[in-house]
C-alpha cells in the first residue's frame, strides 16, 4: 500500500541512487518528513494533505512490468522510487538484457519470438502469479492496449496499470472513437460518411465542407486514387481521375470526400484521469517529425499553438476522456493545420506513450508515477491550474537502424555505449528554482540532459524487436537552448558496434535544418526536406577545419610529429596540410591541397585559432571524444581509431561530428608523396553474391538456378524485425546458386544468391 | 639481471618522448626526431654536392699552373653523381607495378634524416656473360642503419633495378655486413626483400654467398629481432633467409614467396597453378602460415614494421621499451563488459579479441598470423605501458580448438617471447585438441608437444587466465600453473576438467540407464565444471572478477618486474641445448 513508509523507503532509495542529492535529503529530514517528497514533485501537497490514505482503496505492493527494454526500465524506476518491488519479464533473448538485472525478480517467459513471449499472454499471467505481483505495468506496444489481457488480469484479481477495459475497447476501434469524439464535441474532420457516385454529389458535399477538399478512393492507400482540390472545377477533374484511378488500381470505384488539411502537423495532448471522474489535460506534444509514419522527433510545446488554442484541444481531449470513462494516462492524437491552428481528432492512444519524458520535463510531473497512483484508486493529487508549461524540450528516438539505406533496421553488439553528460556547456540555470529538483527527479542530469536507455556496452540489438536503442531528452530554458543542448547531446553520444547502424546522424540533420528550426514543419518535413533520401551532412568549412584539426591533434599528441597531411575520404577524396602552430595553445593551420597533393600557389592559411583539446578514451579504448573549443563555439568530436597501434605512421580514423562521419588518413607529408604510386583496392571487384544485410528469415526467393536475372530485379524478400525486405539483384547475369531456402533463417552477411 | 622500472616517469606534455629509455638501451634515452617535417634523404652524390661543378677545370688548370679539381673528382665523379640514385625511369617501372623504389621504401620506413648508408660504392666482381660492362655501384642492394621512433636499427633494400635485385657474392656480402652490425650494436635488423633471386652469371659464388647470409640469421636469432618485408619475388633458396627470421611480411598482389616457380611445378606435378595462388601473400598469411603480416601496399607495410618494431627490444639484453598509456585508460581501469562477454550458454561462441581489446593499453594489439589459424590469437600488446605477449584461444573460431596450426602458431610466438624477455599473457577458453585422422596422421602430438614445450621451457614472466574452458591435455598445455606458469587466474564462469561431463560420464559408468548418467552428469557438472575444485587444490591462484582483469594483471606484471629469470635457469640441470620435437 502506498502509505509514509514507503515514502521513508523511497528516500533511502535516492540517497543510494542519487548521492549528490543526499545532502538535500538530509536537510529536509531534519525539518519534517512530509516535506521528503518535494522530490518526487508535485505529490507534495497530496502526501501532507488528509485524504492521501482514505482514498487508496486498493493494495499495490509489487509490480510486474510486462514489457522490455528502455520503458521497461522507466516503469520500473517509478515503481522503485514509490517503493514497489518490481518483477521483470524477459524472453531468451534478453537473459543478458539490462530490465531483466534492474527488476528485484526476473521471470523468463519463452522463446524469442514476441508472439511466444512479450505477447504471451498465459505465460505473462503465470509470471505475476508465481511471483505474486498485484499489478501488471504493460509499457507501450506489446499488450498495452490489449483488452484481452487487461481482462485475464482482472479476472485473476491483479491490477492492469492502464486504462479500464471499456475504454480500451471503445478507443480501440477507429470508427466507434470517432464516433464518441463527435458526441463529446471533439472536432474531427468533415467528411461525407458514405459514397460520392456523381460530379454533381460531389460538388454539393464540398461546398458543405468548405475547400479545400480531399478526394480519396475508400478501398485507397499508398497515395493512388487521391486529390486534394481547392475550388469546384478541380474537383469535378479530381473526382474523374480519382474515379478511373481507383477503378484501375483497386477494383472499386467508391469515393469518399473530407476536408483536406493544409500544411498537417501531428500534435496531441496528453491526458491523466482518476476513477473517481476527474480529468487534467497536459501541454501538448509536437510529433511532425515522422519517417513511414513513424515518429523520430518530438518536442513540447509546439512552436505553433497559443494557449487559446492549447486551452481547446486539451478542454476537448478532457471532454473526450469524460464521454468515454477513462482512467489512466492516455494520449488524445490530432491533425492540426499549420495554416489556422484549426484541429481534429485522429485517435486516442490508451497507454503511456514513447515521448512522455517531454511532457514531464515542461511540466515536472511524473506520469509513470502517477500511473501507479491511479491504479491504487488514489484521487488525482493534481488540478488543472497546478500544470504549467516551464521551458522546452525535445526528444530523439535513437533507433539501430540506417538512416542512408532507407531507414532498414540494423543489428549488432554494442561495443562502445556512452551517453552523452553535455558538461561542456552550460548547466541549467538557476533561475528555474524548484523545477531544478523536479527535474533532477526525473532523471534529467544537472546539463539538462535525460538518457532512456535499454542497453548497454556488450549486449546485442535482437532481431526480434523494435530496434529502439535509447530516447535522448533534452531540457531547455527555452526552444533555442534545448535545441542547442540536443545538438551537442547528439554529436556527444557514442554508440558503436562493428556493424551497427543508427539515426543518430539523421537527428542531428533534422536538429540543424533551417526548416526545423523555424518551427514551420508539417508531417511531410522528412520527404521534403530530405526528397530523395538521406545522404550523411556535409560540414561547413570550419566544421571540417575542425575536425581535421582535431584528429591532427591526437596524431601530433601520440606519434610525436608536428605537421601531417589529412586525407579526407568523405563524397570526394580532399587533402590538407595540418601544422601544429605552438606547443602550449593548440592552433591548426589547415591548409587545402590540390589532386596532385601539392600547396596550390595561392594558398593561405587559415588559423582555427584558440581551439582547447580535451580527451577521453572509452570502451575498448579505440574512442576517444575530443572537446574542441573555436572562436567561442563548444562542441565534441568523436575519433575512432582504426589502426592496430597509436604510433602508426600511417593512421586512419573515423570521425565523427555535427552528423557527418567520415574516414581520414593521416600522414606525414614525405609519405603522403609517395602514395600515388600505390594500388588502390578498387571497390569495382564487388562481390556478384547477394548476401543478407542483416539477420533475418527468408520469406520467399523468387528465382532458380539459371534463371537470368537483372540489375535490380527482386530476388528474395527478407523478413527482419517485422518488416519485410525485398533484396535486389546487384548485377544483371544467371543465377548461378540458390544458397537457401524459404523460412530459412538467415545470419548477417550469410549468402543468399550467387549471380554470373 | 638488473631490470629499471621508473614507470611513468614522463610529464603528461602531448609531444614529448613518449619511450622509456631503459637502462639497456645502447642508444641511450630515446630522442625523438624533431626533423619529421624536412625530408633530408643523404646519399653519397648528396655528400660531395659541396664541390663546385667547374666547367673550365682543365683548361684553366693549364693556363693557371693551379690544381683546381680535386683529383678524386676528376676521375670519379660520373661515378659519385650516379651513386644512391634512381633513375626516374627505372623508378617509374617501378611505380607502374605498385611498387616504391629500395631507397623510398626506406624513406617510409626510417625516421627521416636518419639514414646512414655504407658500401654504397660496393660493385660486384664477375667478369663472365657480359657483367664486366653492368657494374652498379651498390650492387643491388642498400644497406646501413638508420632510427625507427628515435630507436636504432639496421636494414637493407634489395633494388630490383639493379640487375633484378639478383644476389651476387658483393651483394650477400654487403647484408653480411649488416647483420654483423646488428649483432655486434645489438639493434633490430630489417630486410626489404625484392630481388629476382641468384644472380646466375656468379653461379656458385651467388650460392655461397646465400648460405653465408643464412649462417647469419642463424647465428643472429634470439640475439636480435629479424624481421624480413617480402616487397616483390622472393624464390628458390632466397627464401630461407626470409623464412629464419623472426617475423615476415607480405604486399597483397606484388609479392610472392615460393621454393619453386610455376612452371617448374607445371613440369613435374602437371599442377596448373598461378604466382598468386603458389605463394601469393594471402596463401603465405593464410594458408601455409610462412608470413605473419599481411598489408595492401608497400606503404602499408612498412608503417607495420614501425608498429612492430615499437613493442620489441632491441636486443635480447635489452627490456622492451614503454610508451606512457594515455592518462584517460590508466591500469587501474574496471570494465564491466568482461563480466557479461562470456555467453550463459557454455557452447556460443564470443570473440577473444574483445577481451584482449578491453584488458590492454587503449585497445592496442599488434596481431601476429591475423589470418592464419584463426582459432588461437597471437600477438603484441602493452599493459601500464609495457609490452606484453598475448596468446589467446578464440571461441568464435573452430571453437577455440588447438589443431596443428593452432599449437606451431602459438609455440613460434611463445619462444620468440621468452628470447627477448617479454611477458606472456594467456587467456584460456579451449575445449581440447581437434580430433580425426587428418589431424592425427598430419602429427598433431608432436606439433602440440612444441606448444607444450614452449610454455614449459619458458622463463620470462607467465600470467594465464581461464575465461571458460580448459579441458584436458589442452588445459596442460596452455601455460598451467604446472608448467612454470607464474600467476593463474581464472573467471567465475571458468570450468576446468578433463573432459565434458557428458563425455565422462559415458565413461565412468558405462552400464547406466540414460536416466541415472544424467544424474551422474549434473553430479560431474557441479564437482568439475567450475573453477572451484582447481582453486580449492591451488592450481589456479584465485577467481578473479573478470572487470578486474586488467587492474590484476597489471599489478602482477610490476610485481613479476624483478623476477629472476637466472634462478628459474638454474633450476633446470644443465645441457647444451634441448631438444624440442620440431
Amino acid at each position: 500500500m502506498l502509505r509514509f513508509e514507503h515514502i521513508r523507503h523511497l528516500s533511502t532509495i535516492h540517497v543510494l541512487e542519487r548521492s549528490k542529492l543526499s545532502c538535500k535529503l538530509e536537510k529536509y529530514a531534519e525539518n519534517a518528513v512530509g516535506k521528503v517528497p518535494v522530490l518526487i514533485g508535485s505529490f507534495t501537497r497530496h502526501f501532507t494533505s488528509k485524504s492521501f490514505t482514505n482514498v487508496s482503496k486498493r493494495n499495490i505492493s509489487k509490480v510486474l512490468v510486462a514489457n522490455r527494454g528502455e520503458i521497461a526500465i522507466r516503469i520500473m524506476r517509478a515503481a522503485k522510487q514509490l517503493g514497489l518491488r518490481t518483477v521483470a519479464v524477459f524472453s531468451t533473448a534478453d537473459r543478458n538484457a539490462v530490465h531483466t538485472r534492474f527488476a528485484d525478480q526476473a521471470v523468463c517467459i519463452g522463446p524469442p519470438p514476441s508472439t511466444q513471449s512479450y505477447l504471451n499472454i498465459h505465460s505473462i499471467l503465470k509470471a505475476a502469479k508465481e511471483t505474486g505481483a498485484d499489478a501488471v505495468h504493460p509499457g507501450y506496444g506489446f499488450l498495452s492496449e490489449h483488452v484481452d489481457f487487461a481482462e485475464a488480469l482482472e479476472k485473476e484479481g491483479i491490477k492492469f496499470v492502464g486504462p479500464n477495459t471499456k475504454a480500451i475497447r471503445a478507443m480501440g476501434d477507429k470508427i466507434e472513437s470517432k464516433r464518441i469524439a463527435k458526441k463529446a464535441g471533439v472536432y474531427i474532420i468533415d467528411g461525407y460518411i458514405g459514397e460520392i457516385n456523381s460530379d454533381r454529389q460531389a460538388s454539393e458535399v464540398a461546398k458543405e465542407i468548405g475547400f479545400p477538399v480531399m478526394v480519396k478512393a475508400s478501398a485507397g492507400g499508398g497515395g493512388k486514387g487521391m486529390r486534394v482540390a481547392s475550388n469546384e472545377k478541380e474537383l469535378i477533374e479530381a473526382f474523374r481521375i480519382c474515379k478511373s484511378e481507383a477503378e484501375s488500381a483497386f477494383g472499386d470505384s467508391r469515393l469518399l470526400i473530407e476536408k483536406y488539411i493544409v500544411k498537417p502537423r501531428h500534435i496531441e495532448i496528453q491526458i491523466l484521469a482518476d476513477e473517481h471522474g476527474n480529468v487534467v489535460y497536459f501541454p501538448e506534444r509536437e510529433c511532425s517529425v515522422q519517417r513511414r509514419n513513424q515518429k523520430v522527433i518530438e518536442e513540447a510545446p509546439s512552436p505553433l499553438l497559443d494557449p487559446i488554442t492549447r486551452q481547446k484541444m486539451g478542454e476537448q481531449a478532457v471532454a473526450l476522456a469524460k464521454e468515454v470513462g477513462y482512467t489512466s494516462a492516455g494520449t488524445v492524437e490530432y491533425l492540426v493545420s499549420g495554416l489556422d491552428k484549426s484541429f481534429h481528432f485522429l485517435e486516442m492512444n490508451t497507454r503511456l506513450q514513447v515521448e512522455h519524458p517531454i511532457t514531464e520535463a515542461i511540466t515536472g510531473i511524473d506520469l509513470a508515477q502517477s500511473m501507479f497512483r491511479i491504479a491504487a484508486g488514489e484521487r488525482l493529487h493534481i488540478k488543472q491550474e497546478d500544470i504549467s508549461i516551464v521551458g522546452s524540450a525535445i526528444e530523439c528516438r535513437i533507433y539501430a537502424e540506417n538512416p542512408y539505406n532507407n531507414f532498414l533496421p540494423s543489428v549488432g553488439n554494442i561495443r562502445c555505449y556512452k551517453e552523452p553528460k553535455l558538461e561542456h556547456l552550460k548547466p541549467l540555470s538557476p533561475s528555474l528554482g524548484n523545477r531544478l529538483e523536479r527535474l533532477e527527479h526525473l532523471n534529467f542530469n544537472s546539463h539538462g540532459v535525460r538518457v532512456d536507455a535499454g542497453v548497454e556496452e556488450g549486449l546485442d540489438i535482437p532481431i526480434f524487436y523494435d530496434p529502439l536503442i535509447s530516447k535522448l531528452v533534452t531540457f531547455g530554458e527555452d526552444r533555442t537552448v534545448a535545441l542547442h543542448r540536443m545538438a551537442n547531446a547528439l554529436d556527444e553520444y557514442v554508440i558503436d558496434g562493428d556493424r551497427l547502424v543508427h539515426n543518430v546522424p539523421f537527428c542531428r540533420a533534422v536538429i540543424s535544418n533551417p526548416k526545423f528550426i523555424s518551427g514551420d514543419i508539417t508531417t511531410n518535413l522528412i520527404k521534403e526536406e530530405w526528397p530523395d533520401g538521406f545522404h550523411g551532412v556535409s560540414l561547413s568549412k570550419d566544421q571540417s577545419y575542425q575536425a581535421m584539426s582535431a584528429t591532427a591533434m591526437l596524431y601530433f599528441r601520440d606519434t610525436g610529429y608536428t605537421s601531417t597531411i589529412v586525407k579526407v575520404d568523405n563524397h570526394q577524396e580532399q587533402q590538407f596540410l595540418v601544422r601544429r602552430v605552438n606547443n602550449n595553445t593548440l592552433g591548426f593551420q589547415p591548409i587545402p591541397l590540390d589532386w596532385n597533393g601539392a600547396v596550390p600557389k595561392n594558398a593561405t592559411e587559415e588559423l582555427v585559432s584558440n581551439s582547447y583539446f580535451k580527451t577521453s578514451i572509452l570502451g575498448g579504448g579505440r574512442i576517444e571524444l575530443i572537446n574542441i573549443e573555436t572562436n567561442n563555439n563548444l562542441g565534441v568530436i568523436q575519433v575512432k581509431r582504426l589502426g592496430n597501434s597509436r604510433l602508426d605512421l600511417v593512421a586512419s580514423y573515423t570521425v565523427t561530428c555535427f552528423g557527418a562521419k567520415f574516414d581520414v588518413c593521416l600522414r606525414p607529408a614525405y609519405v603522403a608523396v609517395l602514395e600515388k604510386f600505390m594500388k588502390r583496392t578498387d571497390a569495382a571487384s564487388q562481390s556478384k553474391i547477394l548476401k543478407a544485410p542483416m539477420p533475418g528469415t527468408v520469406r520467399s526467393i523468387n528465382v532458380k538456378e539459371k534463371d537470368s536475372v537483372s540489375e535490380g530485379q527482386e530476388v528474395a524478400v527478407l523478413e527482419a524485425m517485422k518488416m519485410q525486405n525485398v533484396l535486389r539483384a546487384p548485377s544483371s547475369g544467371i543465377v548461378k546458386r540458390v544458397f537457401c531456402s524459404q523460412g530459412e533463417i538467415l545470419s548477417l552477411d550469410q549468402p543468399l544468391v550467387e549471380i554470373e | 639481471m638488473l631490470r629499471a622500472q621508473n614507470l611513468f616517469h614522463n610529464t603528461l606534455q602531448v609531444c614529448v618522448d613518449s619511450f622509456r629509455a631503459s637502462l639497456f638501451t645502447r642508444s641511450g634515452p630515446i630522442i625523438r626526431s624533431h626533423l619529421h617535417d624536412a625530408c633530408f634523404f643523404t646519399s653519397s652524390s648528396f655528400f660531395f654536392s659541396q664541390e663546385p661543378n667547374i666547367v673550365n677545370a682543365a683548361q684553366a688548370e693549364k693556363e693557371y699552373g693551379v690544381k683546381l679539381k680535386s683529383k678524386f673528382l676528376e676521375k670519379y665523379q660520373d661515378v659519385v653523381e650516379n651513386t644512391g640514385v634512381t633513375d626516374p625511369k627505372l623508378a617509374a617501372r617501378q611505380h607502374e607495378r605498385g611498387k616504391l623504389t629500395a631507397r623510398e621504401r626506406l624513406q617510409v620506413l626510417l625516421d627521416p634524416g636518419t639514414f646512414r648508408e655504407y658500401d654504397s660504392l660496393v660493385t660486384h666482381r664477375c667478369d663472365l656473360f657480359g657483367m664486366q660492362n653492368n657494374r652498379i655501384p651498390g650492387d643491388g642492394v642498400v644497406t646501413g642503419h638508420g632510427k625507427i621512433n628515435g630507436r636504432d636499427v639496421c636494414v637493407f633494400a634489395q633494388d630490383f633495378l639493379v640487375v633484378g635485385g639478383t644476389l651476387s657474392q658483393t651483394h650477400a656480402q654487403k647484408i653480411c655486413k649488416v647483420l654483423d652490425r646488428a649483432v655486434d650494436a645489438g639493434v633490430p635488423v630489417i630486410g626489404l626483400n625484392d630481388s629476382g633471386g641468384a644472380r646466375i652469371q656468379e653461379g656458385v659464388d651467388a650460392l655461397a654467398g646465400y648460405a653465408e647470409v643464412f649462417k647469419r640469421n642463424v647465428l643472429t636469432s634470439g640475439v636480435v629481432p629479424q624481421i624480413s618485408v617480402i616487397m616483390g619475388p622472393c624464390a628458390g633458396g632466397a627464401v630461407y633467409s626470409p623464412a629464419l627470421t623472426d617475423f615476415v611480411f607480405m604486399v597483397n598482389e606484388t609479392s610472392h614467396m615460393f621454393l619453386t616457380g610455376p612452371d617448374v611445378v607445371r613440369s613435374v606435378t602437371q599442377e596448373q597453378v598461378t604466382q598468386e595462388e603458389l605463394g601469393g601473400a594471402a596463401v603465405h598469411t593464410s594458408r601455409s602460415g610462412v608470413a605473419h603480416v599481411l598489408s595492401n601496399n608497400d606503404i602499408e607495410a612498412l608503417s607495420q614494421v614501425r608498429t612492430l618494431i615499437s613493442y620489441l627490444p632491441s636486443s635480447w639484453r635489452d627490456m622492451a621499451p614503454t610508451l606512457r598509456p594515455v592518462e584517460t585508460d590508466p591500469p587501474t581501469r574496471e570494465d564491466s563488459f568482461l563480466n557479461r562477454i562470456v555467453p550463459a550458454d557454455p557452447n556460443s561462441p564470443y570473440d577473444m579479441h574483445q577481451v584482449i581489446y578491453r584488458t590492454v593499453d587503449s585497445g592496442e594489439f599488434f596481431e601476429i598470423h591475423k589470418h592464419f589459424a584463426p582459432n588461437i590469437l597471437v600477438g603484441f600488446s602493452r599493459m601500464n605501458g609495457q609490452t606484453v605477449g598475448i596468446v589467446g584461444n578464440n571461441p568464435a573460431s573452430l571453437a577455440g580448438v588447438l589443431d596443428i596450426n593452432a599449437s606451431v602458431k602459438a609455440a613460434r610466438f611463445v619462444r620468440f617471447c621468452d628470447a627477448f624477455s617479454i611477458p606472456i599473457i594467456t587467456f584460456v577458453d579451449v575445449p581440447g585438441f581437434l580430433p580425426g585422422t587428418p589431424q592425427e596422421y598430419g602429427g598433431i602430438i608432436r606439433h602440440g608437444a612444441k606448444l607444450l614445450y614452449a610454455y614449459a621451457e619458458a622463463t620470462v614472466p607467465k600470467i594465464t587466465i581461464i575465461t571458460r574452458k580448459a579441458y584436458g591435455g589442452a588445459y596442460c598445455v596452455m601455460s598451467s600453473k604446472q608448467l612454470r606458469g607464474d600467476i593463474n587466474y581464472a573467471w567465475p564462469s571458468a570450468e576446468v576438467a578433463v573432459m565434458g561431463a557428458k563425455g565422462a560420464v559415458g565413461i565412468i559408468f558405462r552400464g547406466l540407464t540414460e536416466e541415472e548418467k544424467e544424474r551422474q552428469v549434473e553430479d560431474y557438472e557441479r564437482e568439475f565444471l567450475s573453477p572451484m575444485v582447481s582453486a580449492r587444490r591451488g592450481y589456479v591462484d584465485e577467481i578473479i572478477q573478470p572487470s578486474t582483469t586488467r587492474r590484476r594483471i597489471c599489478e602482477d606484471l610490476v610485481l613479476l618486474a624483478n623476477k629472476d629469470e637466472s634462478t628459474v635457469r638454474e633450476a633446470t640441470p644443465q645441457k647444451k641445448h634441448g631438444n624440442i620435437p620440431l
